[in-house]
């Protein structure tokens, strides 16, 4: 039972045996004078090891919570990649507005071209071709408006201010998706840095 | 809006509730009610304490960092020590951090006239110098368990080990003091 009665005598001292296992140990040690000796070393011990105090703060709690609040805003800092990714982030809605007035522009020319062609008052044999249309819109409308160029040639204006009309459609439809994109990334930023 | 004056009265866990909402007072609270003992606690670990006044601010910054993984059924004081003690624990291991050898001026209890202050001076310089001997991971198990009355299950929390590797070193620990302070023992 000593055996025993030493392995449990710091667990004893710590408050952490409970039940059968302390009545145990509390009963041996009132007969046991060795254990009851290695408890006495434990009592000294702790209050031995009370000597080594700890200063108090040197900055007051208030001052450290502002420390703290004052750090918690500040940003990490960034890598030289980091930094780029985000001037290009922040700076794609201003690409895409400015690309898509560009082409805006250059189609709302082209329109006039055409007109002015078809009013002969330009001619167009002398410009370069500017029908250049990604080729599955070419395709699905060209096969549409050759039916009716066939049988009405006074409609191939038309057909190509349809065309113009159809692209600046797509083109202003993914300009908004990308935006949309964009405003929703922000807002989610926005929030979680609240 | 919670006045200042009434987060006095609520508990950690209610203080951390607010903190989330938005009320950064009530984590300012917290600061105020544990900064002493963290800063207890990591000075006593490593003997500096410039190093224990910068580990308790990094310690509620990452608190504050990182309070939505805060679990309520934990006390913030254990969580907010398993924070320091970490921090520290990593200080030490990197710097590889040695005893410092010089005594230095510690509050001692009043020993009478002139020789006795010296001689307690002189022996919280030796336990000092004994508990920093202490490998690192035991010497954590035993500042938590000796001076802030942790139970065996907290500082298992608190440092991430099973419980029988807090008893197993929590016994080196004193083993290895009572060596160290064996004078000292007899004469008490």
């Amino acid at each position: 039972m000593t055996e025993h009665a030493s392995e449990w005598i710091p667990a004893y001292y710590d408050g952490e045996l409970h039940g059968a296992r302390l009545k145990s140990v509390a009963a041996h040690l009132q007969v046991c004078p060795a254990c009851q000796a290695e408890l006495d070393e434990l009592r000294k011990l702790s209050g031995l090891l009370q000597a080594f105090s700890a200063p108090q703060p040197q900055t007051s709690p208030e001052r450290l919570a502002a420390q703290v609040m004052l750090r918690a805003r500040k940003p990490a800092p960034r890598t030289q990649l980091e930094r780029v990714l985000q001037a290009g982030w922040q700076a794609s809605p201003l690409a895409v507005i400015g690309g898509w007035a560009f082409i805006q522009v250059v189609l709302w020319i082209a329109a006039l071209v055409l007109v002015a062609d078809s009013g002969g008052y330009v001619d167009l044999i002398a410009l370069p071709d500017i029908r250049v249309w990604p080729g599955p819109i070419t395709l699905a409308g060209g096969l549409l408006l050759d039916l009716a160029q066939a049988y009405l040639p006074w409609m191939e204006l038309g057909a190509d201010l349809l065309q113009l009309l159809l692209f600046n459609l797509g083109l202003t439809v993914a300009a908004a998706v990308l935006l949309w994109g964009w405003l929703a990334s922000w807002w989610i930023r926005v929030k979680r840095s609240h | 809006m919670i006045g200042q004056q009434s987060f006095a009265i609520l508990s950690d866990q209610e203080l951390v509730a607010s903190a989330l909402e938005g009320e950064r007072q009530a984590f300012g609270e917290l600061v105020c009610r544990h900064q002493e003992g963290v800063v207890r606690v990591v000075y006593r670990m490593c003997g500096d304490q410039q190093l224990a006044e910068e580990a308790a601010q990094e310690a509620f910054l990452r608190a504050w960092q990182r309070l939505r993984s805060y679990k309520p059924q934990y006390a913030f004081r254990n969580w907010i020590f398993s924070i320091a003690t970490h921090f520290a624990l990593d200080r030490l291991r990197s710097e590889r951090e040695t005893v410092p050898v010089e005594d230095v001026n510690l509050p001692a209890e009043d020993g009478g006239g002139p020789e006795g202050k010296f001689e307690v001076k002189e022996r919280a310089n030796q336990v000092r110098r004994a508990v920093l001997a202490l490998p690192p991971g035991s010497r954590a198990v035993l500042i938590l368990r000796e001076y802030e009355g942790l139970a065996y299950n907290e500082i298992a929390s608190v440092l991430g080990i099973p419980v029988g590797t807090v008893m197993s070193r929590l016994n080196y620990a004193r083993n290895q003091l009572r060596q160290a302070l064996a004078g000292y023992l007899e004469q008490s």
